[in-house]
């Protein structure tokens, strides 16, 4: 499902930087995708892997902060800043929106390295977690209404009588119920199916 | 050389005086012509001459023209023309004398005046790249960057099990164009910088134009000012100080921007067009679409300014580059929002020939 092999997205408008770090990152093992603009990026069809996205400041169009904000929330990869100017402000503003690291140019390809693994690093968990959520939301797709009207007070703690006398049905049923859920959510105890209920946000 | 001038102008005095004595009897207007000798005398010998050649007409109009020599018993008419002769000829060599300072002084001011104005126009021109230093401290390091980043790659494709020399090659080649690149950014600031005499050299005004365009190219990215350029190919040479003219573009580019900073409802863009005029002079033509200008004549004043923080400085010292250059700097009327300014610049060969 995953292809492991990281990939670097280079976001720059001057062609002598995108050419030297593609290089530089090809040489180092990495899958680089170069672009002059935040459309461009934008309009790429990326695939499936744990990615870092190297982002110039300064772009004509659509500035570096403006992509961050534009791509916030999707599944978009970390970020690691490069920019000629030391400028204070946005780079707290990038910081605060999520950035991995702020470089000035001409940067140490060290730091630059170790920027990358940290995004890739954390792109990588970030992924993780968002295929968990998916996993865990397509299973409580898979219950019934009904199912679910139970899942809260099961996770509760509830005794199956107690929940029945909620439900105003018997305690048989809610066992049929609860057996179900546990299948259907492949939880492997009652503490498992709780921690799945939270992280789907149901209590 | 300076006792040697003074010789000369005493001399002069005396030849003055000399050609009035020889003149005075036949035309039969001695002070007519011992006054000429005068005025000449002061003219262009200076104050001692003048006061000589007074003295010397005195001497030869008392004696010589005057009825009897100058005696108690002489008529009281005689004395009386010898007084306003000695009075007029005094008072003309005051007058002159007057003048001469007048006129030394003015020469004075107006060297001060042109010292003053070339070191305020350096002061403006260090301000102005200042306000630059960061856009043009980007210039150079987008090529470092690469430079440095091509450099690392270069060392992994040499480093790695099997080396993969043609990467390494491409990168190394890289290196030394982009190196290259940071050199000419270099050259160009050294140009700005520069401290030196104006020389006028055979020089392309497109040239000038994209120098400076290259130095300001990230400010105008990151103000999202867009550049047009429209320059007329293969426009013959101009005469001119490459510095000075470099100056000009730069102040007209930046007051372009500084007229754009507020601008919310309409892109900004500059407008940059080269063209030959007519046989004579090339123009150039600079527009912005900015706030515009209340009082177009005014702008080139000294020390008039619509802007907050500026000296009021950089049209008018623009002008007098101009000026210099046998050029004329105005304001083209223009249709639609923003201002445009033109110069002109006459072509090399029109001032060779």
């Amino acid at each position: 499902m995953t292809q492991d092999k990281p990939i670097v997205y280079v976001l720059d408008d001057d062609y002598r930087v995108r050419e030297a770090l593609t290089s530089l990152l090809l040489s180092v093992g990495f899958r680089v995708e170069a672009f002059a603009s935040a459309a461009q990026y934008m309009k790429f069809q990326k695939p499936d892997s744990p990615a870092c996205l190297i982002l110039d400041l300064e772009l004509p169009g659509m500035s570096g902060l403006e992509l961050q904000q534009e791509i916030a929330g999707s599944d978009a990869p970390a970020i690691v800043f490069v920019t000629g100017h030391g400028d204070v402000p946005s780079s707290v503003r990038a910081m605060k929106a999520g950035a991995i690291e702020f470089l000035l140019k001409p940067f140490d390809h060290d730091e630059l390295l170790r920027a990358i693994e940290a995004a890739i690093a954390q792109d990588r968990e970030a992924r993780l977690k968002r295929a968990e959520m998916a996993e865990l939301r397509r299973r409580y797709a898979l219950l019934t209404p009904r199912e679910r009207e139970v899942l809260p007070f099961v996770t509760a703690g509830l005794l199956n009588k107690q929940t029945a006398a909620e439900l105003g049905t018997s305690e048989i049923t809610i066992q049929v119920h609860r057996g179900q859920i546990m299948r259907k959510m492949a939880a492997s105890s009652l503490a498992d199916l709780v921690k799945m209920a939270g992280k789907l946000g149901i209590s | 050389m300076n006792k040697h001038s003074h010789l000369f102008h005493y001399g002069l005095a005396v030849a003055a005086c000399g050609v009035a004595l020889a003149l005075a009897r036949p035309l039969d207007a001695p002070s007519s012509c011992f006054l000429l000798a005068i005025i000449v005398s002061g003219l262009f010998g200076g104050r001692g001459p003048g006061l000589l050649a007074v003295g010397f007409s005195a001497i030869a109009f008392n004696f010589l023209f005057l009825p009897s020599p100058l005696s108690l018993s002489s008529p009281s008419s005689s004395l009386f023309r010898f007084g306003v002769f000695v009075v007029t000829a005094l008072t003309t060599n005051q007058l002159i004398e007057a003048r001469r300072r007048i006129e030394e002084s003015r020469r004075r001011i107006d060297e001060t005046l042109t010292k003053t104005q070339a070191r305020l126009s350096r002061a403006t021109q260090i301000a102005t790249v200042a306000e630059f230093a960061a856009s043009i401290a980007h210039e150079i390091s987008q090529p470092l960057s690469a430079v440095v980043a091509n450099g690392q790659a270069c060392l992994q494709w040499l480093s790695a099990e099997q080396p993969n020399l043609t990467n390494a090659r491409v990168a190394a080649e890289r290196i030394i164009r982009d190196g290259k690149d940071a050199g000419e950014v270099v050259r160009h600031i050294r140009a700005l910088f520069k401290k030196t005499a104006p020389e006028k050299v055979a020089l392309s005004v497109n040239e000038v134009i994209e120098e400076v365009l290259s130095l300001i190219r990230n400010e105008t990215v990151r103000k999202r000012i867009g550049i047009e350029t429209d320059l007329q190919k293969e426009l013959p040479l101009t005469l001119g100080d490459r510095v000075q003219l470099q100056q000009l573009v730069f102040n007209l580019l930046l007051n372009g921007i500084e007229a754009m900073e507020i601008l919310a409802s309409r892109p900004k863009k500059l407008h940059i067009r080269s063209r030959l005029e007519n046989s004579d002079a090339i123009l150039v033509e600079i527009r912005d679409y900015g706030t515009g200008l209340a009082d177009s004549e005014k702008v080139f004043e000294a020390f008039y300014t619509t802007k907050e923080k500026g000296m009021g400085m950089g049209l008018s010292i623009c002008r007098s580059i101009v000026e210099a250059h046998g050029g004329r700097l105005g304001i083209t009327p223009s249709q639609g929002p923003g201002t445009t300014f033109f110069f002109t610049l006459p072509l090399a060969s029109r001032l060779t020939t």
